[in-house]
């Protein structure tokens, strides 16, 4: 017990000093999970926006695989990434083994099917609506878009908090791919996991307590989103 | 403009929603397309404004094929064509950026002015500023003409504008059909299912019924000679009634074949012996436990087949009893449907099976040929 007190009073002892360590940990998590999320809303809000207003040939068969997909553990993910990238693998000449680029990429791949699927879901629910409303009132093809965009921001902000909350907490795959290399690859998850096998629980605690907090306040942003949204 | 359409047909996932639709909308006039909940209209509505395509056949816009014209023109046409739809989607701002939507869509250089006009003819001026979503709907049926009709289209598609609507609303929307005929010479198309609406309003009528335009033409024409089945769709209307016009003891009576209702003598519907319609609002039909003597010149005895509690008021269904049993009219059923406050029929003990006096005046009764 008396363990557990040491650490936790040193742990805040390092995040009210803002030790320099810490913060650049707390840094990288943020920077690659948001840059994740970023390059995988690029590829989902399209692939979303196409699936709900456009029916086509597959169309069904692409949404099944994405819902598939949400199922899959990030340790597959990581190995898939890990096999692309590896110095041997088709992309290894791009040397992104063991780099913040191959976690934003492998954060980016497990993001894509649940932001993918949430937005999918709003964009079906009024989609047909705001487009035949918009329309009507004389709008072209890019300003009907525009508009359908503007009336599913909550739910969208809300698709992307979740994806942003999955990858952040993600560990194993982060480890494959980023190997934790400190003050290279090192983000939050993985510093964990290593600090506590050493049984150097200091840091451990005061990135476990960032962690839970920025969990936490995620929630309840993602809880103000969704209540905003209600009101239709 | 001139909005034709040929043999339109439209199916969703096999099933055949419209058949070979040939309408020609006429230019500035009010035309209803009337028909039950399901005949097609909203479907008709949406592939005339071209916000559907239709599965075969073609819509003509001033003699040209919709089918050729370039995603431009298409933008350009439909800049031209107004539609409100039945429950009509509100944008999650304020009333009035949701009147602004269109203008600036257009980058209209009087935004301001023209969205106070139009709120001001909608009576919605004051609540500007509240947000679209939390309107009643026959406020936000209200914003959605003012959303349409700030953007003065040349033609107007109106899906059941009046539908479940508070009186108020439903006396402006009128008000306002009226007006952008009259004054701005617009095209209105209204989508209803009330007869005496599109009686009021329809210069020209179109009958939808299960995906086929069974009946058109000009208001009169069409009320004039109603087929049997399109007179049965309308039932909802509360009392409508078939019958022969006859004089009996001196006075003009309507022969229900059950009943005689006496009704006030019209030179127009006088042809003594012709089939006609009538209507008759619920509201309008006393009921009470006694006979009793009053000015109203109709008053039958009912047995109650029937009561519906429809939020605080009954339906009350009855089934007149005819004076003279052993007439051959006996069979023929001709409900009447009466609305009573729930006080009312809890002071009255009304119940299902009890016999009723039923009365109302003469003038009520709506005589059409």
């Amino acid at each position: 017990m008396q363990n557990i007190l040491n650490a936790l009073n040193r742990a805040l002892g390092l995040i009210i000093s803002l030790d320099k360590e810490v913060f650049s940990i707390v840094l990288l998590s943020f920077s690659v999970s948001l840059t994740a999320v970023f390059f995988s809303s690029l590829f989902s809000l399209p692939l979303s926006l196409l699936l709900a207003l456009k029916k086509f040939r597959g169309s069904r068969f692409i949404v099944n695989t994405i819902n598939s997909l949400m199922a899959v553990p990030a340790v597959a993910v990581g190995l898939v990434i890990y096999l692309l990238i590896s110095r041997r693998g088709p992309l290894g000449v791009l040397g992104l083994l063991y780099t913040p680029w191959a976690m934003i990429f492998a954060q980016a791949l497990l993001a894509t099917p649940i932001i993918t699927s949430l937005s999918l879901q709003t964009l079906k629910r009024i989609g047909s609506m705001v487009r035949e409303t918009a329309v009507s009132l004389g709008a072209s093809g890019w300003q009907m878009v525009i508009t359908i965009l503007k009336e599913a921001k909550s739910s969208l902000m809300a698709a992307f908090i979740v994806g942003f909350a999955r990858v952040i907490g993600e560990t194993g795959m982060t480890m494959m791919v980023g190997g934790n290399i400190k003050g290279a690859t090192r983000v939050m998850t993985t510093a964990i996991a290593l600090e506590t096998m050493k049984g150097d629980f200091e840091l451990a605690v005061a990135l476990g307590i960032i962690l839970l907090t920025v969990a936490f306040l995620l929630n309840i942003f993602l809880q103000m989103v969704q209540g905003f949204g209600q009101t239709r | 403009m001139n909005i034709k359409a040929e043999k339109i047909c439209k199916s969703f996932n096999g099933k055949e929603v419209l058949r070979s639709i040939d309408i020609e909308i006429a230019e500035s006039r009010i035309n209803c397309v009337i028909g039950p909940n399901g005949a097609g209209k909203t479907t008709l509505f949406k592939i005339l404004t071209l916000l559907d395509k239709a599965t075969s056949g073609e819509v003509y816009f001033d003699g040209s094929p919709s089918s050729l014209l370039s995603p431009e023109e298409k933008l350009n046409l439909r800049r031209r064509i107004g539609m409100v739809m039945q429950n009509p989607f509100m944008f999650n701002t304020s009333v009035w950026k949701n009147v602004a939507y269109g203008l600036k869509l257009r980058k209209d250089r009087n935004i301001a002015g023209k969205v106070e006009k139009a709120l001001k003819i909608v009576e919605l001026y004051s609540i500007k500023e509240q947000s679209a979503l939390t309107l009643s709907s026959g406020e936000a049926q209200r914003v959605a003409l003012a959303r349409a009709m700030v953007l003065e289209p040349e033609i107007l598609f109106l899906d059941e504008p009046m539908a479940n609507l508070d009186p108020l609303s439903t006396k402006i929307i009128e008000g306002l059909i009226l007006k952008m005929e009259n004054e701005h010479n617009a095209t209105i198309v209204m989508a209803t299912h009330n007869l005496l609406q599109a009686r009021r309003f329809g210069e020209r009528v179109f009958v939808l019924r299960q995906g086929e335009i069974i009946q058109q033409g000009r208001a009169e024409e069409v009320f004039h000679y109603p087929s049997s089945s399109f007179a049965a769709e309308f039932m909802e209307v509360g009392n409508l009634f078939r019958g022969r016009l006859i004089i009996e003891e001196g006075t003009q009576k309507l022969d229900l074949g059950r009943i005689k209702v006496e009704v006030v003598p019209n030179s127009e519907f006088g042809k003594i012996g012709a089939s006609v319609f009538a209507t008759l609002r619920p509201e309008d039909i006393l009921l009470s436990l006694e006979p009793f003597h009053s000015s109203a010149r109709n008053s039958f005895l009912g047995e109650i087949r029937n009561m519906q509690d429809r939020g605080g008021i009954i339906w009350v269904t009855m089934e007149p009893i005819p004076r003279f049993s052993g007439s051959k009219a006996e069979s023929t059923s001709t409900p009447f449907v009466a609305v009573i406050t729930k006080r009312s029929q809890e002071e009255m003990g009304l119940k299902v099976g009890m016999r009723v006096y039923f009365t109302f005046k003469a003038s009520c009764v709506n005589v059409f040929e």
